[in-house]
């Protein structure tokens, strides 16, 4: 691979000014770029020493001399992004899209406007809702381990969406954003999700980028809050190209009696690394969280999942499906935390993985960290090849080896798959799934 | 077919000393337990990929400073867990004063 | 319906907590430096060899920062400064029991060890502070070739046998307290079973810590040759003090192929001992190795017993359970590596945790390259018993093959409602119900014991659950 992401961009704070008069901000909004721009210099760089950082190396990685693009200029819809939109496009309520941090592209039914749901870009949504937004970044959370890669994405978030979503509105089609890089980028992608009490909806954001030879970089953030009563179906479909290393941090905070899905899909990158986080922190809340990772060739995953009930009477529930071929390599951790006080919390955590081939190296560390009593909590994992009984079953019906295993690798991940919960973004991804599937030589 | 490579002159290796030397893409640990004794193996811990360059080196076995696996330096085999599997060994060849390994192909 | 035995004689107080006035024959200066150490090497007239092993590992001691993981707020706690390495009690070992000194002689009576001996061991040894002051084996053992010995002795009479072994399962560098036990290390059990030999009945060994800031550092390595069969069974006590004391022990066992060690702990040191132990086997062609383990005592103990797998067929098995009450922490678990096809492996853990008490279960599971058919099933069960308490699980499965199978399962929970409802209904009071539920809970462990540990276990149950219902 050749070296990527020269810039011939201002470095370091000039540019984060750079950005912001772009945008036009506020001066908080600047402010908050500057302060995510100095703990970014001021976190360590992570090497694997380090547990969080211990199964993925980022010792090539310059990240001071990353930089992105600046927003003003021009981006065309590419092609294949414009094909997607347009073939999904009846059942959508609303489509973003973003090359290299420039919109692009912005559609929103008149109906989801005229309930007042607010779908947009960062730089717009600062601009006409500075009250929302400001108060929801104000208290913004810097997981320390991964700081250097959050607080990079703060400071140079371009692109990025923001859905507010009113008071008891229902939102009944499915929205979805688009962030695609160009070859040898390095995007920033940050999403901001307000569900006003008792609201309802259900995103998607996808992730494409061509597959390369040269190096690729991505680090985005992912800021949900669920307001009282509120219900959120939170697609991350992970579809980057060859080449693309991208590091991802979301973190949802629950409100009383709100109910979170999040599925993540992650089929793409040379290399990518993901903090999934639930913040059970009102009673009643339940977040469920399924995860679907496909990997090939020498492609990297490392997930980390967070169920964190800080109060009781709390519910979650995890599934990650993980199925691994030729020389691809996934870590998945998961931590349930019950703090103390937290009575008549409920937590489950089950990850799965099927090993395709003698080369695949899979590692899962389910933990449990529980100091309330009144509690039931549970976690499994498996590591398992294709089940031979399976295949002699398929077979003795008459099909050839290949199909039979095809078969098996589909019906491993669709149940995971089939919980997404609009239809158009659920045959969007499980049609991705299968050509992956299809791809194989088995 | 195998290439040879030279990795070092030989007064960069003190004598009951090992190294780390960069051959393409490979790291690997130059020990040197005698005078006129060069041998070469994988710089990685077969454990848990320790340095094994950066560890001591006592007679023919070298100690991996993360685990404390020992190794034989002759012939990469492991001599104590938590290592359970050998590193590679490179033949070296001494010409003049310079230390060659033959890598394969 | 009646109340289980253990409840009938219930104690209020760590039964083991007194102490001996003793006048020791040696008793080295405190903290640590090559002195103590040339001088621990000198009194036991070493070789050379194991005068510079030693030295070696106390330099590996300092060079090692202490583990970033684990409970670090209590291992900062431990002065290294301020210990006694070194504590020789008696002059010479007593080969009979009227040989051991009198006060010492009571102690062990008090744990009930000659009374244990005559019932049901092959042999017994009984280390007091840094030394083992009696030692005793069957004679038909003997006359089998069986070696039982204290470390020392094994090392000066069949140096070729130790040397071959000593530090090669666990090397000096594997952890700093590897290290420490590697450069201070005095008695400990040296076994060796003959091809084809089985020991049907267990060995002993009795560890007893008296002196106030004492560091005991046991070394004990175990080989059954092959086709061979061994049991053995160590206890540890302590009295209570003030102030901390450290036990710091490596065991190395190595099963040849087709051998079976299995190895039983009960570990009920006093509240003021850290346990800081590595216990490693190593495990050949369908050899098994298994590990009972049972932690009750202690402030802290951090122990991960492991099997490396290195044969085809080989066969690894722990079972290890933990109790947890005020002040304590019992991290614990289990390292099983599969390095070999067909390998094998089962880990059961079941902990408790009580008022304010910490239990972790800390492992791994790894499967290396080329390690085809292999199997693994892990299980671990914890029960809060309120809501002051804690409890960890953090497995690591790391898997670099495609034909293997390994399961993991989790639970944490508190004490069943229906269940305590039955046997209040039953007639018993809440304490005794509870009491059962764990005696229960722990019973897999139970089984695996001699009858007697088996009824101190519940005993011990029993002591610890005293008052803390309702």
């Amino acid at each position: 691979m050749s070296n990527m992401l020269t810039t011939t961009s201002p470095a370091g704070l000039e540019l984060i000014e750079a950005i912001s008069r772009h945008l036009a901000e506020p001066e908080w909004a600047s402010a908050h770029r500057k302060e995510a721009w100095s703990r970014f210099l001021q976190a360590p760089t992570p090497s694997r020493t380090h547990e969080h950082w211990r199964r993925t190396d980022i010792s090539h990685l310059d990240l001071e001399n990353i930089t992105p693009r600046l927003p003003s200029e021009y981006r065309a819809l590419p092609e294949w992004l414009e094909a997607v939109i347009r073939r999904g496009a009846r059942r959508i309520g609303g489509t973003l899209a973003f090359v290299d941090g420039t919109l692009v592209h912005e559609h929103v039914t008149d109906s989801l406007r005229k309930k007042g749901v607010i779908f947009t870009s960062w730089s717009q949504a600062i601009q006409r809702h500075p009250d929302l937004v400001r108060r929801a970044i104000e208290n913004v959370d810097y997981d320390p381990a991964d700081e250097k890669f959050t607080a990079m994405a703060r400071a140079y978030a371009t692109g990025g969406t923001v859905l507010i979503v009113p008071r008891g509105t229902e939102v009944t089609l499915p929205l979805q954003t688009f962030f695609a890089a160009s070859e040898a980028q390095a995007v920033f992608p940050h999403t901001l999700v307000i569900l006003e009490e008792d609201s309802r909806v259900t995103l998607l954001d996808g992730m494409f980028s061509p597959d390369s030879s040269t190096r690729a970089f991505g680090s985005g953030v992912a800021d949900l809050i669920l307001g009282d009563g509120s219900e959120l179906t939170y697609v991350l479909f992970q579809q980057w190209g060859q080449g693309m290393e991208y590091f991802h941090h979301q973190r949802a905070v629950l409100g009383r009696d709100s109910h979170l899905t999040t599925i993540t899909v992650a089929l793409g990158a040379s290399l990518s690394k993901a903090t999934i986080e639930s913040v059970l922190c009102s009673s009643g809340a339940v977040s469920d969280m399924l995860g679907v990772v496909f990997g090939d060739d020498k492609q990297h995953f490392d997930h980390h999942t967070v169920q964190l009930h800080t109060v009781g009477n709390t519910t979650s529930d995890l599934l990650f499906k993980v199925a691994l071929d030729e020389a691809s390599y996934s870590a998945y951790s998961g931590l349930i935390r019950i703090e103390p006080g937290a009575q008549k919390a409920n937590a489950y955590q089950r990850n799965e993985n099927l090993v395709l081939s003698s080369t695949a190296h899979a590692e899962t560390l389910p933990n449990l960290e529980i100091e309330a009593n009144d509690v039931r909590c549970t976690h499994g994992a498996t590591v398992a090849p294709v089940d031979i009984e399976q295949m002699f079953y398929l077979m003795s019906r008459g099909m050839a080896p290949r199909d039979a295993k095809r078969l098996i690798v589909e019906g491993f991940l669709q149940p995971v798959l089939d919980r997404i919960p609009a239809k158009s973004l659920r045959e969007m991804v499980s049609a991705k799934v299968d050509e992956k599937i299809a791809h194989r030589r088995f | 077919m195998a290439s040879r490579v030279r990795v070092a002159h030989i007064s960069e290796v003190e004598i009951g000393k090992a190294i780390v030397v960069h051959v393409g893409s490979r790291r690997l640990a130059l020990c040197r337990p005698a005078a006129d004794e060069f041998y070469a193996i994988d710089d990685v811990c077969t454990h848990d990929g320790g340095p094994l360059g950066e560890g001591e080196l006592c007679g023919y076995e070298i100690e991996c400073p993360r685990h404390g696996a020992h190794f034989d330096v002759r012939t990469g085999e492991a001599l104590t867990l938590p290592a359970t599997r050998p590193v590679h060994s490179y033949p070296t060849v001494v010409e003049g004063n310079e230390v060659f390994v033959e890598l394969p192909e | 319906m009646t109340a289980p035995q253990s409840l009938l004689d219930v104690g209020t107080e760590y039964q083991y907590g007194f102490r001996d006035e003793i006048e020791y024959v040696y008793k080295a200066e405190k903290g640590l430096n090559r002195r103590v150490v040339e001088m621990i090497s000198h009194f036991k007239n070493e070789p050379d060899w194991m005068r510079e092993f030693r030295l070696r590992a106390l330099e590996i001691f300092f060079k090692k920062p202490m583990p970033t993981w684990g409970n670090t707020k209590l291992l900062s706690e431990i002065n290294f400064d301020d210990i006694y390495y070194y504590i020789k009690p008696a002059e010479k070992q007593g080969k009979t029991w009227e040989e051991v000194p009198e006060t010492i002689k009571n102690t062990f009576e008090k744990l009930g060890i000659p009374e244990a001996e005559r019932k049901f061991l092959a042999g017994v040894s009984a280390q007091y502070e840094s030394e083992v002051v009696y030692h005793s084996i069957r004679e038909d053992l003997e006359r089998q070739g069986v070696i039982f010995l204290d470390m020392d002795s094994g090392l000066r009479e069949y140096p070729d046998l130790v040397r071959r072994w000593f530090g090669k399962v666990v090397p000096p560098g594997d952890n700093k307290f590897a290290a420490l036990n590697s450069a201070v290390w005095s008695g400990g059990s040296f076994i060796y079973v003959p091809p084809g030999v089985h020991v049907e009945i267990p060995l002993q060994a009795y560890f007893r810590i008296n002196a106030e800031n004492m560091g005991q550092f046991e070394r004990t390595l175990i080989i059954a040759d092959e086709g061979s069969r061994v049991h053995y069974i160590e206890g540890c006590t302590a009295p209570i003090y003030s102030t901390d004391s450290l036990h710091s022990a490596v065991v190395e066992l190595v099963a040849l192929k087709g051998a079976h060690i299995r190895y039983t702990t009960v570990q009920n040191w006093s509240k003021n001992v850290y346990n800081l132990v590595t216990k490693r086997a190593v495990a050949y062609e369908d050899a098994t190795v298994e590990w009972v383990d049972g932690n009750l005592g202690s402030k802290l103990t951090m122990k991960y017993p492991s099997v490396y797998m290195v044969g085809k067929g080989a066969r690894g098995d722990i079972l290890s359970v933990a109790f947890a009450g005020p002040g304590q922490h019992q991290d614990a678990g289990a390292k099983m590596i599969h390095a070999a096809p067909y390998t094998t492996s089962t880990v059961i853990s079941k902990s408790i945790s009580k008022g304010g008490g910490r239990t972790t279960y800390r492992g791994l599971v790894q499967v290396d390259e080329g390690a085809v058919g292999v199997k693994c099933n892990v299980r671990c069960d914890a029960l809060l018993l309120d809501e002051y308490s804690r409890s960890d699980t953090y497995p690591t499965m790391n898997v670099k093959e495609d034909d293997v199978r390994i399961e993991h399962e989790a639970t944490v929970s508190k004490v069943g409602e229906e269940q305590l409802f039955y046997l209040m209904s039953r007639g018993l009071s809440e304490q005794e119900a509870v009491t059962m539920i764990i005696n229960g809970f722990f019973e897999p462990f139970a089984k695996e014991l001699p009858l007697e540990y088996a009824v101190e276990l519940n005993r011990l149950i029993a002591l610890e659950m005293e008052g803390s219902v309702g």
